[in-house]
Formats: structure tokens, C-alpha cells, sequence
């Protein structure tokens, strides 16, 4: 104890005051600044960023063929089915959020689950139903409305297609953070406004919704970043009418010979400037609008009655439950489960000779899907403990110390919430080809894993953090205990629950995850959702539907099991 | 144990939040650091505790010097072996009250069998002697209070730090808790600090009150001492002087002065006589405490020490009436009536009257 | 630790296949026979006992491919029950694979041994930057000039054939285009067409190559004016044909037939005006760290015995002229010359495709 008693002048012992922000910085440094800076700069020459090629000349011929006139277009949709689907995403999302935190809608925690159902289809799966339901022509939902003698007027592979698939995939995220505000908001406020006089309308738009407006906006923001940094739904419903978006821009001019790195760099570094002005304009508008009404205490909100729209309100949310899970389930059993890929009309959907067993079971037993389950499991867990660890030092080191550098480090670690997950991938993959004990292994995905979700699990395991008031440490010490002793045994067993949960949303959020991994994996290292999108893009439907239900099946036990017994509820989303 | 703080100086960034503080506590003594948020008291005690480093000074509990930043010594606080009692009580969610409490003993290593028995011994010297095995997070706040205080007591600590330790409590319980918390402290011969904005809570539990104000100590001195003889008008008003007016001092009554001093309030062509004597044309504050306003409803025999007013607003308070007048062209002014009677209405001219010597003429 | 175990599983699992398939009798086409550790098959030797040892040292071959799924699982099974050799490695799209390669190769960390890719112009990239290594297969003398490259440093392997199917629930039997010359027309009437783009791969830009060499310019105009589907690969267009999606595509085959076995109303005909080819190649990679492995491997791919599984099993036409004819779902294809194969000069696959790849993207609304 001596050691401490004499203040840390000397030179070595500042050096080792500083090692905890040296290696955070490090590890942020190659997580997220080196794949980064190796982007930008592959944008600005002309020669690929591979290893062992030339440094390359300065130009900005790459972003000039990208501002081509044809090439608008991509920027265009980009922006123009991120404002759309955001908007649909946020109004089914706060209207869910409305109605299963303040009403008295029958069977509220139904109205609840609704709200997240669909984060166990990722956005991969859900494109891949959709394109089966809502292709033009045969989508099953044609098929059906010619049967009946209705026009087949649905098509998916079209901007507004995308809008819908798009937003009903990511209205939960919005659904999560309005309904957590909403939840915590204190209904005297609503009151308040009754007694002086205002009606229901006034109170719901300009002091409910006004009142949770930061969670809004933050949802907004949020829904808008991830829509516009998507790519499966436009690759897999845009892609055949020739729609295409900066992510699938980036992927084609990747994936089609030869590629071209250097324009894929600078169409990844515009996405990425327009998502960091979307997180920085957030950040600034959120930062003048703290309003301390929404306070973590309990309350028992008294429910606004729906009268006679209760049913109704009902029926849109299960509307919703139809859109976003029932139906594409009912396109992948389909799919999987008939041996005939060609569907005549809706009594050649239930005619029992048409169900098959075969493509299930092989899929089952295939050893791809055993071992991409596998791998997926792997990467998973390797990522959430991993970035476990990374996210509660790099959590405690900010909040919980007075070391310098605390600034830099939370601004830093929120980064990756504007780069693409398409753009860690190729970053990640120019950065590691040079360490090939790191590359094609799983600990690359780990990595990039990591990498990718540090927003989500900082911000996680921040909030639980910080829930923890500091007199708890303090007293802790005053007591005598010290400071390694007190994280231990006071701050650690506080804060499990939610360190536990945002490992959790970390494991599910990386099974979920392709964009980061598609240019990462190798045949040993494929992840399910790698599995499953290959076999698209080679065109095995069948296979695709099976792996996608295993998935869907996985996503789902291991969603719900964590919401209940670890109460992963908006951390980090 | 005695407590000494030499020139203790505290930053935030460029900001100092204590200046050049020095203060002695003496052995068994309970000092109470009085002051608005944001004067420094909090930080004083935290420096002391260890939770805060201060940029300058020493800190010495009895013979150890736990602090002195020109030797760079800066024992960290789970070595001090200070109580301290915090505003949130800092009860730990996750342990029992019994768990709580035995925390400090564990990290003292002291034998399971002996730290059974002692923190029974101090959950009974608090009134919890069968809360033991309850969790903490199922308490309510007086309980929770005395958790923190049996945990701090617990450890036996050199001296007992209180920040604010009642604030979050009804009004009625904490003034049990006062009560109880002083005996206590004395019973123990405990040496502790204790900090509040609160000047009834202040004067009743001092044996010494420092008042501060942005980082340095204002006024020093025992609680009936400081109650009469404020040093400034900031002082005054902390301790509930209501009746605080910018002043000048015009000149001085009797032969040199030695009837006091007369000063004019700013603004208006009221004059007011005190006993103090100050320099003529003098800045001062006119400092009168409400229950040193005498009321007459007829005119005074000596009219030129009476300043006329009318009624504003009155509270009954049962065992006296709290006025609110309107001095004729002059300020608001607040009196105490004692006594049971009827109070006047508002509107009703009175006569206002100060005795001299219960007026303060005070700097800033 | 992970690979090795996971090598060992992979092994055993490869050993007990063996097993089983040789206590079923065999099956297959070839018979692996070892005598005295030389591989040989149906009396063709592969490879001499001192390379088969060899090679079982290394236990295992890296092959970075971007053939088909179905006809690379085939090869592979058929090697490895061959050889007792497993093989590793990535199956990707063309241009995936080739980022992937050209990364890879930068860093020096390139693990695959064999690589086997379509389109010359890629292929030629990779072959400038040295990465290949000469090798004479055994079967070297049988393989037509043509198929050889003039350094020894590859092989064309196979020769794929882009036919016309239909789906004839959306358009009529005796509507389905029987040339491509029809397409346009069949597009006109209503009828989906799809197509993979020009960028995409090796059957997009060959079927763009050749309809501008037959028809010029024109025909692309005419074609992209009915708003074809474009695809990123002809399984994924074949499934959505198979779906009723799209009425007529340019595809290959395997894929129809497949989807004809599964009861899809698909077929497809060889089209009156040509059959447009195109070539995939094979190459030893010179620092490949399982050399023997993959000498073993070029000289089965390239034997009677491997070009034969290719044929019947992935449905592409041998360029070992003793080797079995393709199959499609056990139904013989019609011979390579019957079929008025179209393969394109290597100087205008090369020449001609950077410019006409951005013409048509121009043209059918599709720029990278």
C-alpha cells in the first residue's frame, strides 16, 4: 500500500498511468481507425488498396465516375428509401410503442412482442421472404390475388417495395426506444395538460410525443443510418429491376470483374460521410434537448382508453405481426417444403402431395449448415465476450475514471455507428490480408464484429454504467475497499444484468450480421448467414428457405430467451 | 480524532472550487459546513476522505499526514479509515443491510465470528437489530439512513463524514433524526463533519459551524455566536435573516458616534438607526431579523424611529404570526409577531419600530 | 488447433464415405485403383506412386473455384473418393473469387494451390502476375491445343454452353424462342426475359459478345428496350424461371434440367443461330503450400476420369475428347459440334471487353 501513498510524479509511473488510454486507443486505433484510413485513401488513388500494390497516384477520378449522371441514381434511391422506410419504420414503431405502453389495447404484451417479433428475421431473411411473396407475377401474394380473381398488382422489386420491406424490418428499433420512453415518461405531464384543457389529440402530439421527442429523433437517426447502410434488401429486392443503392453499389463493384476497389472506396466513403453528418446532426440536436421529464422512475401510467378503436388498434398491430413474420414464414415453409419450385395457385400451396421433407432433412444434415451453425455460434460468442470485455474497460475507463483521453475514447468509440457495415468489411479486409494468422480465421469476424458493434455495446453497457451512481464506488472505498476490489465486488455485480444483456444483443446482432462478413469469409470460417446468401445468389431457393427457418428458429429461442431471463431490452439499439 | 486542513485548494479544469482552506476540527468536536451548492463544502470533505485530490495543501488526522501535495503523499481513501455517510446513503442494491454493514469489517479482515457480532452490535445502536438479513434494496429512506450510518460506524473510522445525510428525508423524520444523530455522535466522542445548506439543521448539530462561500470559509464560529453576530450580510442570510437592504451609512447619533450610526436605505429616504458605529458614507447591508421588528398599531411615542406600513399578507403560525409589509415608500419588510392572537388583515396600517441594537450594519 | 481438428474430422468422415462407397461396390464411373500407391483409373494413370505419396503427406488440396455449386460438391466428392485427398478451399462468384485471390496473393497469403476460374481476361491477370506455375498433366498429349495455353501454365478445363430455356406455363411452348435472334421479339410480346449483366461473369459477357457480333448493336437496343431482369448469377436466374418470374432466359443446362426434375415447367433449346461457349481454366498456383496435392489434383481434372465426372455430373462439355459426354438429369447432351458452338476469339474477349461492357451498361440502363 506504500506504493500509493506517494503521488505519481516520476516519469515511469505517469508512463504507467497511462497505459490503460495506450491500449484502449490501440485497439480502437485497428478496430476502427486503420480500416477506415485505409478506405479513404484507397478512394483518392488509382490503384487498388491490396497489399503488395503500388502506392498509387492522387485522384478524384473514383468520386467523379460516381457523381456520373447514371450513377446518381444509386445515391438518390439511397436517400430517398432511407427518408421513406424511416418514416413508415418510425410511425409503426411509435404507434406500436403507443399503444403497448399507454393504452388499454387487449392483450398488451402480444401488442409488445409484436413490436420486436421481427428482429428474429434479419433483414437478410426477411428480403429473401419478400422476394418470394412480392415478386411480380409468381410471388405467392399474386399468385393468391389472381386465384381470387383480384388483380396481381403487388411488386417488391420497386422503390416502394423496398420502403416497406425496409421499414418493417427496422420499425423495431424505433419500437424499443420510444417504448422504453414512453414507459418511463411520468404521466402527470399528460395530466397536466388535460386538466388545463387540452384534448387527446393535443396531448399526444404536443406533449406525449413531444416529450419523447429525443427518442424519437434518436430513433429516427438510428433507423435512417441502418436503412441507408443496408444491404440485403436493396441486393436482394432491388437489384433484379436494376434499383440500387450505394451498399449494393459498393457490393457490385466488388463482386462483378473486374472490381473496382478504388470506386467501391469512394462510393463507401460518400455513405459514410452522409451517415456521420446524420449521427453528428443527431448528436447536436439531442444535445439542446435534455428534457429531464423522462426520469428512470417507476410509474404505473394510467392507460388511455381506446373505446371503440381498441379492437381495431389491435388489428393493426397483429397486421403488422402478418407482414413482418407470418407471411414470410409461411413463404419460406413453401419454399422449403415443396419439391416443385413453380406454384399453379393456392390449391397447389395446401395440396398435401406437394409436401416434401427431402430439403429440410438434407439441409439439416447438410454439413454446411452444421458447420456455418457452427461458426455463426462461434463468432457470436467469440464477439460478445470479446467485445464484452472491450466495451465494460472501455465503459469504466470513461465513466468511471478521471484519466485523460476519456473525451476522445467515447467519441471514437461511437464511430462505427456511421460506417457501413459493408465498408468494415472491405476495410477489415484490405487491413488483415497482411496478417493471415488474423485473416480467414473465425477471430477476423470476431474482430470485425467487434468492431462493428462497439456503439451498440458501449452505449449498452455505458447505460448500465452509469445507472450505477458513483457513491456506490466511492462509499465502497471509504469503506476500504480498493480500487480493483471495489469493481469486483461492488461495480461487476451491479452492472451484470446489463453487461450479461448487451453480451447477449452483441451474440444475436453478429448471427444476425452479413454485410460485415461478406467479404471476410473463407470456406472454413462460413456463417449462416453467408450460407444462406451464397445459395441465393447461386440460386438454390429451397436450401435458402430451410437454412433461413433454422435460422429463424435460433434467432428466435435465443431472442426470447434472453428478454427473459436476462431482460435484453433496448441496450445499444 | 484531531483533524487539520492547511491551505487546501481543490481545481476543476480552471475552475477552483476551494481556495486556500484552512481549518481545525477538534477531537470529539462535530463541525458543520454550511453554504449554497456550489460553495465548496462537499468538496472539502471529499479532499478529506480521499475521494477528491486536491491540487494543494495538506490533510493530517491525528498524527498522519494524509495528504500533503508538496510531498506528494496522497493516502487513497480506503486507507484512511474514514466514515462517511453519503447523500444517496450509497447502499449497496445487490447485499443484504447485515452485508452492508459487514463490508468495511471484511475489508479490515477482522474474523467472521467478530464481525457478526459487531455489526448486531451496530444495527442495534441504530434501531435495525432485525433487518439483518434483509435486502437493501427494500428499505425506506430513514432505514436506508441508518444503514449507511451503521455501515460507516461500523468500521470504526478515525472520524465520520455526513454529506447532507438527511435531505432526502420528510420533514418530520428528519428532525428525529437530528436528534438522534447528535446523541449518538456525542455518546461516541466521534469527530465528524458535517455538511448541509440547511441552517436549522446547522445550528442544531454544530459545535462549530463553518459557513462557505465560493471555496473559502466566510465565518467561523459556534452556533449561538454566529447567530447573534453574523460577520456579513451573506452569513446573515444563510441564517435566516429575512430583512437584508443595500445601505449607506449617512452619519452618527450622540455626541461621536456613540449612539451609532445612522444609514439610508438605496433607493429610497428611509433612515435607519443601528448601535454599531461605521465611517460615514460607509456601503453596508441593514440586516434585521423578523422577530426583532416591532409592530404598533398606533403611533409611536418617538415617531422618528417609526416607519410607517401596511399589511401585505399574514400567516398564522399557531404559536406566532408571520407578516409581510409594505413599508411606505420603502421596501418590503417581513416581521414576526409572537403570541396566539388574532392576526392583523391585510391592508391594516401599522408602525414599524427596530430597536437600534437589534439592528446589524454588515459588509457584503 | 480448430483446422487441425477439424481436418481430422473432415479425414475420417472422407474415409468412411470411401468405405462405404467401396463396400456398396464402388459406384460411379471410374474405379480409383491404387496398385502399389499409383493412381489410376480405368487403366488412365493420374499419377505415379512417388506423387500419390507425396501428395498424402500434404492430406489435403486448396481450390479456389467459382464453378457451380452442384458440379464443384460432384468434382470434389469424386476426388476425394478417388484420392483419399480432401479438398479446401472457397467457392465464390467470379468476381468475388477474384478480389479475394488479388488481395490475398498481395499479401502473400494466398492459400489456395489450384485455381479455377472462366474468362481469359481475368484469367490473364492473374497468369501477368506470375502466380502460376507449369505443369504437364498425363493426359497432356490427348488434351487438343486449343484447350492448352502455349506456356504450360494452364488449361481450359471445361467448355460451358449458354442455351435458351423458357418457362412454358408463362410462355407457350410454340411461342418459346428457338434463336436468339427471337428474343427480342418473345421480350416485346410481354414475355420476361432475364439475362445475366455483361460485368458479371464469364456467361454475361460472352452471350454479350456474341449477340453484338452477330447482330450488332442494334439487337442490344431492341433487347434492353422490353427491361430484361438482370441477374448477378444464372442459378439465381434459373430459380426465378423456375419460379414463373421471368418467362425466357439465357441459362445454362444443369440448372434447367434440375428445376425440370423437380417438376418446374422449364425446358430449354439449343438455339438455331448458336451456342455461345465460353472457357473455364485451371492452374497450379506456384507457391501453394500442397504442391504434390495439387499436381495431383490438375492431373485428375484434367484425366479422362475427372473430365468425365465434370461432363455427366456439372453438364459442361470435356475438352478431353475420350471423356464421357455431358449429361443433364441422366440424359445425354447432343455433341459439342452439333450444337454450332460459338466460342469467341481470345482477342476480342479481351480487346473488345472493357469498352462493350460499359456500352452495355449504357444500353441496358447498368452502370459499376
Amino acid at each position: 500500500m506504500t506504493d500509493n501513498r506517494v503521488n505519481a510524479s516520476a516519469p515511469a509511473a505517469r508512463v504507467l498511468q497511462r497505459l490503460p488510454l495506450a491500449a484502449l486507443a490501440a485497439i480502437l486505433v485497428v478496430l476502427v481507425v486503420v480500416p477506415m484510413g485505409i478506405l479513404l485513401y484507397a478512394s483518392f488513388v488509382d490503384v487498388p488498396p491490396r497489399p503488395g500494390s503500388p502506392p498509387g497516384d492522387f485522384t478524384v477520378d473514383n468520386y467523379a465516375a460516381l457523381l456520373s449522371a447514371g450513377n446518381r441514381a444509386a445515391m438518390l434511391n439511397t436517400l430517398v428509401i432511407g427518408l421513406g422506410a424511416t418514416l413508415f419504420a418510425l410511425v409503426l414503431g411509435c404507434g406500436l410503442a403507443w399503444l403497448a405502453a399507454r393504452t388499454d389495447v387487449p392483450f398488451k404484451s402480444l401488442v409488445q412482442t409484436a413490436g420486436i417479433m421481427p428482429l428474429f428475421l434479419s433483414s437478410l431473411v426477411g428480403a429473401l421472404a419478400w422476394s418470394l411473396l412480392g415478386s411480380p407475377e409468381q410471388g405467392y401474394l399474386n399468385i393468391v390475388l389472381r386465384d381470387l380473381g383480384l388483380p396481381d398488382f403487388v411488386n417488391v422489386y420497386s422503390i416502394p417495395g423496398l420502403i416497406f420491406v425496409s421499414g418493417v424490418y427496422y420499425a423495431p428499433y424505433s419500437f424499443l426506444l420510444v417504448y422504453s420512453s414512453l414507459s418511463l415518461l411520468n404521466p402527470e405531464l399528460e395530466e397536466a395538460a388535460y386538466v388545463h384543457g387540452a384534448r387527446f389529440r393535443h396531448v399526444l402530439g404536443g406533449i406525449t410525443f413531444k416529450l419523447v421527442t429525443p427518442a424519437v429523433l434518436g430513433a429516427a437517426t438510428l433507423t435512417l443510418v441502418f436503412i441507408m447502410e443496408n444491404f440485403p434488401i436493396p441486393q436482394v429486392l432491388g437489384s433484379p429491376e436494376g434499383i440500387h443503392t450505394l451498399p449494393s453499389q459498393i457490393y457490385r463493384l466488388m463482386a462483378t470483374a473486374p472490381s473496382q476497389p478504388n470506386q467501391a472506396s469512394a462510393a463507401g466513403a460518400i455513405l459514410l460521410v452522409i451517415t456521420a453528418v446524420m449521427v453528428f446532426v443527431q448528436r447536436r440536436v439531442l444535445a439542446t434537448r435534455e428534457f429531464v421529464t423522462v426520469t428512470g422512475k417507476g410509474f404505473t401510467p394510467r392507460p388511455r382508453e381506446l373505446g371503440r378503436w381498441r379492437w381495431p388498434a389491435f388489428a393493426c398491430a397483429m397486421l403488422y405481426v402478418l407482414a413482418a413474420v407470418m407471411l414470410p414464414l409461411f413463404a419460406l415453409v413453401q419454399s422449403a417444403f415443396r419439391a416443385n419450385p413453380y406454384t399453379t395457385g393456392i390449391a397447389a400451396m395446401f395440396r398435401p402431395e406437394s409436401f416434401e421433407t427431402e430439403v429440410m432433412a438434407e439441409t439439416l444434415e447438410s454439413e454446411e449448415l452444421q458447420q456455418s451453425l457452427l461458426n455463426s455460434i462461434a463468432v457470436g460468442a467469440g464477439a460478445a465476450f470479446a467485445g464484452g470485455l472491450l466495451y465494460l474497460a472501455l465503459a469504466y475507463y470513461v465513466h468511471r475514471t478521471k484519466e485523460p483521453g476519456r473525451r476522445f475514447l467515447s467519441y471514437v468509440a461511437m464511430w462505427p455507428a456511421a460506417v457501413p457495415a459493408l465498408v468494415i468489411g472491405l476495410g477489415f479486409l484490405w487491413t488483415w490480408t497482411r496478417f493471415p494468422i488474423i485473416y480467414g480465421t473465425l477471430a477476423i469476424l470476431v474482430l470485425a464484429f467487434v468492431g462493428h458493434l462497439l456503439p451498440q455495446g458501449f452505449q449498452g453497457i455505458s447505460s448500465s454504467l452509469i445507472q450505477v451512481h458513483p457513491d456506490l464506488e466511492e462509499s465502497a472505498r471509504v469503506c476500504g475497499a480498493g480500487k480493483i476490489r471495489t469493481v469486483w465486488e461492488i461495480l461487476i455485480p451491479l452492472v451484470r444484468t446489463g453487461v450479461i444483456a448487451t453480451m447477449l444483443l452483441i451474440f444475436i446482432l453478429s448471427m444476425r450480421e452479413l454485410s460485415v462478413a461478406i467479404f471476410l469469409f473463407t470456406s472454413d470460417t462460413q456463417v449462416l448467414s453467408i450460407s444462406i446468401y451464397n445459395a441465393w445468389e447461386g440460386g438454390r431457393l429451397p436450401p435458402v428457405a430451410a437454412m433461413s427457418l433454422v435460422y429463424i428458429a435460433f434467432l428466435f429461442v435465443l431472442t426470447f430467451v434472453s428478454r427473459r431471463w436476462f431482460g435484453v431490452t433496448n441496450r445499444g439499439v | 480524532m484531531e483533524t487539520k486542513v492547511r491551505n487546501l485548494t481543490v481545481k476543476f479544469g480552471g475552475h477552483v472550487a476551494v481556495n486556500d482552506l484552512s481549518l481545525d476540527i477538534a477531537d470529539g468536536e462535530m463541525l458543520v459546513l454550511l453554504g449554497p451548492s456550489g460553495c465548496g463544502k462537499t468538496t472539502t470533505m471529499r479532499s478529506i476522505v480521499g475521494l477528491q485530490k486536491p491540487a494543494a495543501g495538506t490533510i493530517t488526522i491525528g498524527d498522519e499526514v494524509v495528504f500533503d501535495a508538496r510531498r506528494g503523499i496522497n493516502v487513497p481513501a480506503n486507507d484512511r479509515n474514514i466514515g462517511m455517510v453519503f447523500q444517496s446513503y450509497a447502499i449497496w442494491p445487490h447485499l443484504t443491510v447485515a452485508q452492508n454493514v459487514a463490508f468495511p469489517l471484511r475489508m479490515q479482515k477482522v474474523p467472521k465470528a467478530e464481525i457478526r457480532e459487531r455489526v448486531a452490535e451496530v444495527l442495534a445502536s441504530v434501531g435495525l437489530q432485525d433487518f439483518g438479513p434483509r435486502g437493501a434494496s427494500r428499505l425506506s429512506g430513514g432505514q436506508m439512513q441508518r444503514v449507511a450510518l451503521a455501515r460507516s460506524l461500523a468500521m470504526r473510522p478515525r472520524m465520520l463524514l455526513l454529506d447532507e445525510p438527511l435531505s432526502n428525508l420528510d420533514a418530520k423524520l428528519r428532525e428525529r433524526l437530528r436528534y438522534e444523530l447528535r446523541e449518538l455522535q456525542q455518546s461516541l466522542g466521534m469527530t465528524a463533519i458535517y455538511v448541509t445548506h440547511d441552517q436549522s439543521e446547522a445550528l442544531a448539530l454544530a459545535d462549530r459551524i463553518a459557513v462557505m462561500r465560493d471555496g473559502v470559509i466566510e465565518q467561523l464560529a459556534g452556533p449561538v455566536d454566529m447567530y447573534r453576530n453574523p460577520r456579513t450580510s451573506f452569513v446573515a442570510d444563510f441564517l435566516g435573516v429575512d430583512n437584508i437592504f443595500a445601505a449607506r451609512v449617512t452619519g452618527h447619533r450622540g455626541p461621536d458616534g456613540s449612539h451609532g450610526s445612522v444609514a439610508r436605505l438605496d433607493g429610497s429616504a428611509i433612515d435607519i438607526t443601528a448601535a454599531a458605529v461605521k465611517e460615514v458614507g460607509s456601503p453596508a447591508y441593514v440586516c434585521i431579523r423578523p422577530e426583532d421588528v416591532v409592530l404598533t398599531p398606533s403611533s409611536p411615542r418617538r415617531p422618528e424611529d417609526a416607519l410607517a406600513a401596511t399589511v401585505v399578507s399574514a400567516s398564522f403560525l399557531g404559536d406566532r404570526t408571520r407578516y409581510h409589509l409594505a413599508v411606505e415608500d420603502g421596501p418590503s419588510l417581513f416581521a414576526v409577531a409572537p403570541g396566539a392572537e388574532d392576526p392583523l388583515a391585510p391592508g391594516a396600517k401599522v408602525f414599524t419600530r427596530v430597536p437600534p441594537n437589534k439592528v446589524q450594519l454588515l459588509d457584503d | 488447433m480448430r483446422s487441425t481438428r477439424r481436418l481430422t474430422a473432415l479425414t475420417a468422415t472422407t474415409m468412411t464415405l470411401c468405405l462405404l462407397s467401396t463396400a456398396c461396390g464402388g459406384g460411379g464411373d471410374g474405379e480409383a485403383v491404387q496398385k502399389s500407391g499409383e493412381l489410376a483409373v480405368d487403366g488412365e494413370v493420374i499419377a505415379s506412386a512417388e506423387l500419390m505419396n507425396a501428395a498424402q503427406e500434404e492430406k489435403a488440396v486448396n481450390v479456389y473455384t467459382s464453378l457451380n455449386e452442384v458440379s464443384n460438391d460432384k468434382v470434389a466428392e469424386a476426388f476425394e473418393k478417388d484420392t483419399g485427398l480432401t479438398v479446401e478451399g472457397i467457392r465464390a462468384p467470379t468476381g468475388r473469387l477474384m478480389e479475394r485471390i488479388q488481395s490475398e496473393a498481395g499479401s502473400g497469403a494466398l492459400p489456395a494451390d489450384v485455381i479455377t476460374m472462366p474468362d481469359d481476361s481475368l484469367f490473364q491477370i492473374l497468369v501477368k502476375k506470375n502466380l502460376f506455375t507449369k505443369h504437364a498433366v498425363p493426359a497432356d498429349k490427348a488434351i487438343p491445343e486449343e484447350y492448352k495455353s502455349p506456356d504450360g501454365l494452364y488449361y481450359a478445363l471445361i467448355s460451358s454452353p449458354t442455351v435458351i430455356a423458357y418457362n412454358s406455363k408463362a410462355i407457350p411452348t410454340d411461342q418459346a424462342p428457338k434463336a436468339w435472334a427471337d428474343l427480342p421479339k418473345a421480350g416485346a410480346a410481354g414475355h420476361k426475359i432475364g439475362m445475366v449483366h455483361a460485368s458479371q461473369g464469364a456467361g454475361g459477357w460472352g452471350l454479350a459478345l456474341f449477340t453484338r457480333k452477330k447482330f450488332g448493336k442494334d439487337y442490344w437496343q431492341r433487347l434492353a428496350a422490353t427491361k430484361p431482369r438482370l441477374e448477378s448469377s444464372v442459378g439465381a436466374l434459373a430459380e426465378k424461371l423456375g419460379r414463373g418470374e421471368v418467362a425466357v432466359i439465357a441459362g445454362r443446362p444443369p440448372e434447367i434440367g434440375e428445376l425440370k426434375e423437380q417438376g418446374a415447367p422449364v425446358d430449354f433449346v439449343w438455339p438455331e443461330d448458336g451456342t455461345p461457349m465460353f472457357n473455364f481454366f485451371i492452374g497450379r498456383v506456384a507457391k501453394g503450400k500442397h504442391p504434390n496435392a495439387a499436381q495431383v489434383y490438375l492431373n485428375w481434372s484434367m484425366s479422362k476420369r475427372g473430365q468425365s465426372v465434370l461432363a455427366t455430373e456439372g453438364g459442361d462439355y470435356p475438352v478431353h475428347p475420350q471423356a464421357a459426354k455431358p449429361r443433364v438429369q441422366g440424359k445425354e447432351l447432343p455433341a459439342f459440334d452439333s450444337v454450332r458452338p460459338a466460342l469467341p476469339k481470345t482477342e476480342d474477349w479481351l480487346g473488345l471487353r472493357n469498352s462493350w461492357i460499359a456500352e452495355w451498361n449504357t444500353v441496358f440502363g447498368y452502370r459499376s
